[in-house]
C-alpha cells in the first residue's frame, strides 16, 4: 500500500495520495486505500488528487468515539427539532460526518522575569465642601514565573480556532507514536500555517493570560503594563495529529460546523434555524391546538 | 314488652309529626276582612270577587294536587325537582291541578292563582284542568320588566312545552307529563345561561364553541412554542470561546512576587 522512502536515515515520509479541494482550498492526506470523495472540509466532490511524499508527525491522539457516536450525537441534537433546516437532518448530511486527523504542535511554555507596572488608586475626597478625585500612582515591580503545559496550537487554517478551541481538550499524557494502522482511513488534514505566525498567536494567548494572573496579585485598582521585561520560552514542542469528527453544512451561502473531539466527544456545533421551517412548524402548531381546543370545547 | 311498645311509639311518632313535604291541597279561606292577597296586590271593586275566588294557598308547597292526580311518592319526587329548579334559576314554580276551575277560565284561573298568592315576583306557573271533556293546560309566566324570564320562556317555548306534555296528560300519565314539564322549562334556563347552547336559524340546538378564544389561544401558544425553541436553537450558535488556556497553567509553579510597590505621584483633580 505504501512505503517509507528514507532520508538520511531519517523515516520522514511516506508515499500516499494527497487530496486537494478545489472550492476550499484545503489539501488532506489518506494513508488508507479507500478513495476519498468528499472534501473533509467542506464536502465539496471538486476535489484533485495526487500522488505525494507525506510528512508524518511523530504522535498521534487516537480515536475513542466512534463515527456511530458522532452520527448518534449529531442526529440527537438536529433530528427533532423542527425548526433546523431538513439539509441538517437529510441522511446524507449524516453520512457525511467524516473521521479527521488535525495537525496540531503541542509546547510548554515558561514565563519568566520582572513586568513593572504603573498602578493607581482613586479616592473621593471633599474640601472646603468641593468634591475632588485624588488619585496616588504607584510603581509595582512583579518578579513571575509561570509554567504551561500542553498548550495546543491549531496548525490548519480550515479550521477556526475559535472553534477548535471549544472543544480541543485531548489527554497529551498518553500519546501514541505514529502508527500507519491507528490512522486507517482517515483523512489527515495537512498544516498549511506558518509556524512563526502560530508560535506569535500562541504566546499572545499565554501573555493575555499571565498578564491576568499577575495582575489579580497586585493591590491596586489600575494597572498598566509599563514594561514587560518577562521571557516567554517554548519548551518540549511535539507535533501532533489529534482526532475529530467534521461535518460542515453549507446552507443559503455560509457554511455551519459540526465538531467533535474524537477522544472525549465533546462537540461545537452551529445551527440555524429555517424561515419555511418556523412558518410550517407555526402552522403546524396552530392547527394542533386549535383542533385540540375545539374538541374540549365541542365534548364538554 | 314494655320497652317494645315504647320504641313502636317513637316510631310510629316519626311519621305522624315530622313534615312531609308532600302536597297540599290546603287552602285558606279568603274573606272581606281578610283577603289573604300579597302586600303589592291593591284590593279593588274590579278585582275584589276574583281574589275571593281564587284559592288561597301556602306559596311555599309549590306542588298542589287538588285533582288528586300524584302519589305520595310521585308528589314527592316531583316537589323535589321543582326545588332543584328554584334554586337553579331563582324562579318560582308552581303546579296546579284542579277540577274546578271557580268560574274562570283556565288562563284567568292561572294569573290569578299565581299573582293572588304569595309567591316570588319572577316565576312559572302550570295549571292542570281535568274537570271537563279534554283536559285543559295552561302556562304563564310573571315576571320584572327587565327580566330575562319572558325571553327564556317565549310564546313559542310554552306552546312547544305544553304540545309536548298534552299527549301524556290525555293519556292520563300525569306523572310523566308534570315531570318532563320540569326537565323542559329547566333546559330552556340551562340553553339560555350557560351560553354553550344557541338556537340557529333553522331552530336546531347548536353548541356555541368560542372560536375566538381558540384562535388566540392556538395563536398565542403556537407563538411561545416557536419561541422557546428559537432560543434553544440560539444556544448552539454562541460557540464559547473558551480558550481552555487557564488550565493548562501548572499551579505549583505560580511564582508573583511583588518587589516593589512604591508611591510615585499623587494627582488631585476636581470631580465632575
Amino acid at each position: 500500500m505504501y512505503q517509507d522512502s528514507e532520508d538520511n536515515g531519517m523515516n520522514y515520509g511516506i508515499a500516499a495520495r494527497r487530496f486537494h479541494c478545489r472550492d476550499c482550498n484545503a489539501s488532506f492526506i489518506s494513508l488508507g486505500s479507500k478513495t476519498i470523495e468528499y472534501c473533509c472540509v467542506c464536502h465539496s466532490n471538486n476535489i484533485e488528487t495526487k500522488n505525494d511524499v507525506y510528512e508524518k508527525k511523530p504522535y498521534i491522539v487516537p480515536f475513542r468515539k466512534t463515527l456511530e457516536d458522532a452520527k448518534n450525537d449529531y442526529q440527537k441534537k438536529v433530528l427533532f427539532h423542527p425548526l433546523v433546516p431538513f439539509v441538517f437532518k437529510s441522511k446524507a448530511t449524516i453520512e457525511a460526518i467524516q473521521k479527521v486527523y488535525l495537525p496540531v504542535i503541542v509546547v510548554d511554555a515558561n514565563l519568566q522575569g520582572t513586568v513593572d507596572f504603573l498602578a493607581g488608586d482613586k479616592t473621593k475626597i471633599m474640601k472646603e465642601k468641593v468634591a475632588f478625585i485624588e488619585t496616588k500612582k504607584y510603581s509595582v515591580l512583579a518578579d513571575v514565573n509561570l509554567n504551561y503545559h500542553h498548550i495546543i496550537l491549531n496548525m490548519t487554517s480550515k479550521l477556526q480556532d475559535r472553534l477548535f478551541h471549544t472543544i480541543c481538550d485531548y489527554q497529551f499524557d498518553q500519546l501514541l507514536e505514529y502508527n500507519p494502522n491507528a490512522l486507517g482511513d482517515s483523512a489527515i488534514l495537512v498544516d498549511d500555517k506558518d509556524l512563526n505566525a502560530v508560535a506569535d498567536l500562541g504566546r499572545q494567548r499565554i501573555m493575555k493570560h499571565a498578564m491576568a494572573v499577575i495582575k489579580s496579585n497586585i493591590n491596586h485598582e489600575l494597572k498598566k503594563v509599563n514594561n514587560n521585561g518577562a521571557l516567554l520560552n517554548f519548551v518540549n514542542s511535539k507535533e501532533v495529529l489529534v482526532p475529530v469528527y467534521l461535518l460542515t453544512v453549507h446552507y443559503k451561502d455560509k457554511d455551519y460546523i459540526y465538531l467533535m473531539n474524537g477522544e472525549n466527544g465533546a462537540v461545537s456545533l452551529e445551527l440555524v434555524f429555517g424561515k419555511i421551517e418556523i412558518i410550517l412548524f407555526s402552522l403546524l402548531m396552530f392547527g394542533l391546538i386549535f383542533l385540540i381546543a375545539f374538541l374540549i370545547a365541542y365534548f364538554l | 314488652m314494655k320497652k317494645g311498645l315504647f320504641y313502636l311509639l317513637i316510631f310510629t311518632s316519626f311519621f305522624l309529626f315530622y313534615p312531609t313535604t308532600y302536597a297540599s291541597t290546603v287552602t285558606y279561606p279568603r274573606t272581606e276582612e281578610d283577603f289573604l292577597v300579597p302586600a303589592d296586590v291593591q284590593v279593588t271593586e274590579s278585582n275584589k270577587m276574583d281574589i275571593l275566588n281564587t284559592p288561597a294557598v301556602n306559596a311555599s308547597e309549590k306542588l298542589y294536587d287538588f285533582a288528586e292526580l300524584f302519589s305520595d311518592s310521585e308528589e314527592g319526587d316531583l316537589i323535589r325537582k321543582i326545588q332543584e329548579y328554584s334554586v337553579l334559576s331563582r324562579y318560582d314554580l308552581a303546579i296546579v291541578t284542579t277540577n274546578n276551575l271557580n268560574g274562570f277560565v283556565i288562563g284567568d284561573y292561572t294569573n290569578n292563582f299565581y299573582d293572588y298568592n304569595d309567591f316570588q315576583n319572577e316565576g312559572i306557573i302550570l295549571v292542570i284542568y281535568i274537570g271537563g271533556l279534554d283536559p285543559q293546560i295552561y302556562m304563564g309566566t310573571s315576571a320584572l320588566p327587565t327580566s330575562e324570564l319572558q325571553k327564556i320562556y317565549s310564546d313559542a317555548r310554552i306552546h312547544q312545552t305544553l304540545a309536548y306534555i298534552y299527549k301524556d296528560i290525555k293519556d292520563a300519565k300525569y306523572y310523566n307529563a308534570v315531570d318532563n314539564y320540569i326537565k323542559i322549562v329547566k333546559g330552556f334556563f340551562e340553553l339560555d345561561n350557560d351560553k354553550q347552547y344557541v338556537v340557529d336559524g333553522n331552530g336546531n340546538l347548536v353548541k356555541q364553541i368560542p372560536w375566538i378564544e381558540i384562535v388566540i389561544l392556538a395563536s398565542t401558544l403556537s407563538f411561545i412554542i416557536v419561541i422557546l425553541l428559537i432560543n434553544r436553537l440560539k444556544k448552539y450558535n454562541v460557540v464559547q470561546y473558551s480558550d481552555n488556556i487557564e488550565t493548562k497553567l501548572d499551579p505549583t509553579s505560580i511564582r508573583v512576587s511583588i518587589t516593589k510597590d512604591e508611591q510615585v505621584d499623587r494627582v488631585l483633580s476636581k470631580a465632575k
